[in-house]
């Protein structure tokens, strides 16, 4: 009798499906103590990492392992400024990081550090002619090499891609993950929201001084709200039986909320000269006063973009491509969303091993 | 995109009724698909992605129509204008008490990183001069600074 119900009348229920349906909500609420318990419990970060270098707020964390090194040109992962850096070294099995440094290759990461109201007139130059060119150097320093490789991921992405072009010489290959660099395509959502008509960046910062994080946050989620706001906890009470996922939900959910500031001028700048005036893609931006050209860059690119990302979609990444000098540039379009890309299961299956491999091929061995 | 219009009551074109009409064709679309899941459950959970993917389908269509995007101007406008207006009142405030205000730590801040940019330029054009020099004398050059502004750091 009820295989035949699916069929015609799905919504009609027997008393035996609402009995089990009752059961089955009672023993979910069963488990919340235990759900809670994962979450107090939950820890972020898979390899174990010392911080080898700071200046100011910022941190240079090199992971270790039991993994002979096995190639001397080291990698920098170069993360956003809107959240912290460990979603790519997020649980075991969810690590990026973890697949460079058990292919044997000596792995930094920055952390940019939190903002306070004093760092607001930090700006591009102080960002990468100042910070990031002081960590290149310490990393060039510490493994002995001239050049190194670099992975920037979204905002770090895009700023990974001024640095190269301004000091080509520093970087052996460049490795760009979800990385905007062409802001031209005005019909995508954020470039709605943040075209200068609608969102007046000059008064946010100059009422606000750093960017809010509850405002990035906040628009991040408005991005996709029916998934990040509805389906998202659908999903989390069907599996809330499931101990993994669980640990993988509440992990996921530390990061989603561990959101920090932007320093003011930084935004500002970003916000106004690559999103809302493309200066970046056109060769037209400068930094400290001289000219981000993105054809001096002539190492070899890895660009890679997700099919299914909200925030940046492909077709902000992809120019980069041929906009730059060099002649060793690929480019993988992954079916993934933006997060996915790093802590996504099939990612990290399939994506990152063959991301390994392309960055050995490219690298100076022991 | 563009055209969402709260007060459109025409049943054709009001926003409302379109998701309405859009939401019940999908749903009632997945109960009745002609590959028919295998258990009741999956079939509800069939119709609610449905309701899922239309509703976010909309969404995204209000998200970028120009009623929200004037919502959100006007919104962004007056917050950014009581803030305004709160961070000047707490200004006064403070300095009614002789105590500093932020606009005065900025100042300094301003102050002291104009300070910089000329110390480094200073610093600047004496490496060139230096750099110069050397490439007299002996004929090489070294690398000039550059007037950036370079965190030092501590190594841990």
């Amino acid at each position: 009798m009820n295989a035949t119900f699916p069929s015609f009348t799905p919504w009609m229920t027997t008393p035996d499906q609402m009995q089990e349906q009752w059961m089955g909500f009672v023993r979910k609420m069963a488990h919340w103590p235990k759900a809670l318990e994962v979450a107090r419990k939950v820890r972020v970060g898979a390899t174990p990492s010392d911080a080898v270098f700071r200046v100011d707020r910022l941190r240079l964390l090199r992971y270790f392992t039991d993994v002979e090194q096995r190639y001397s040109t080291p990698l920098l992962v170069v993360f956003a400024l809107v959240n912290r850096p460990y979603i790519l070294d997020l649980r075991p099995g969810k690590s990026v990081v973890s697949h460079f440094v058990n292919r044997g290759f000596g792995t930094y990461n920055l952390d940019w550090g939190i903002p306070s109201d004093g760092d607001r007139f930090l700006n591009m130059q102080d960002y990468i002619e100042g910070y990031l060119d002081t960590v290149v150097d310490q990393v060039r320093k510490r493994s002995g090499c001239d050049q190194i490789s670099i992975l920037g991921y979204c905002m770090g992405g895009s700023m990974s891609a001024m640095y190269t072009a301004l000091h080509p010489d520093k970087v052996k290959n460049l490795i760009l993950l979800a990385a905007p660099v062409d802001w031209s395509n005005r019909e995508y959502l954020l470039a709605k929201w943040t075209d200068a008509s609608i969102f007046d960046v000059d008064k946010l910062i100059h009422v606000y001084g750093n960017a809010p994080a509850d405002l990035l946050q906040g628009s991040f989620q408005l991005l996709k709200p029916v998934s990040t706001m509805v389906e998202k906890y659908f999903s989390f009470y069907e599996n809330m039986e499931d101990e993994k996922f669980l640990e993988d939900f509440f992990a996921m959910e530390t990061w989603l909320n561990d959101n920090i500031p932007v320093a003011g001028e930084m935004f500002r700048q970003f916000v106004k000269y690559c999103m809302q005036q493309n200066l970046l893609i056109q060769g037209k931006l400068r930094i400290n006063g001289r000219l981000v050209d993105l054809r001096k860059i002539t190492c070899p690119i890895l660009n890679l973009t997700a099919t299914q990302d909200h925030l940046v979609p492909a077709e902000l990444s992809l120019p980069f491509n041929d906009a730059v000098g060099s002649s060793d540039r690929k480019s993988i379009n992954f079916p993934a969303g933006h997060i996915g890309m790093a802590v996504g299961t099939k990612a990290n299956r399939e994506l990152w091993p063959s991301v390994c491999d392309w960055l050995a091929e490219r690298s100076d061995a022991v | 995109m563009g055209n969402y219009d709260a007060n459109d009551r025409g049943a054709a074109n009001d926003p409302f009724s379109r998701f309405w009409l859009d939401l019940m064709s999908k749903m009632s679309g997945s109960a009745f698909a002609t590959t028919a899941a295998p258990t009741q459950e999956e079939t509800m959970k069939r119709m609610r992605q449905a309701f899922f993917d239309s509703w976010a389908t909309h969404c995204d269509e209000f998200l970028r129509s120009d009623a929200f995007l004037d919502v959100l101007k006007k919104s962004m406008d007056s917050a950014l204008a009581f803030k305004q207006e709160l961070n000047e009142f707490l200004t006064k405030a403070l300095h009614e008490q002789q105590m500093p205000a932020r606009s005065d730590t900025d100042s300094i801040m301003l102050v002291l990183r104009s300070l910089e940019d000329r110390v480094l330029d200073r610093i600047d054009r004496l490496s060139q001069r230096v750099d110069g020099l050397e490439t007299a004398v002996s004929g090489t050059s070294t690398d000039a600074a550059t007037g950036k502004r370079r965190p030092k750091g501590v190594p841990q």
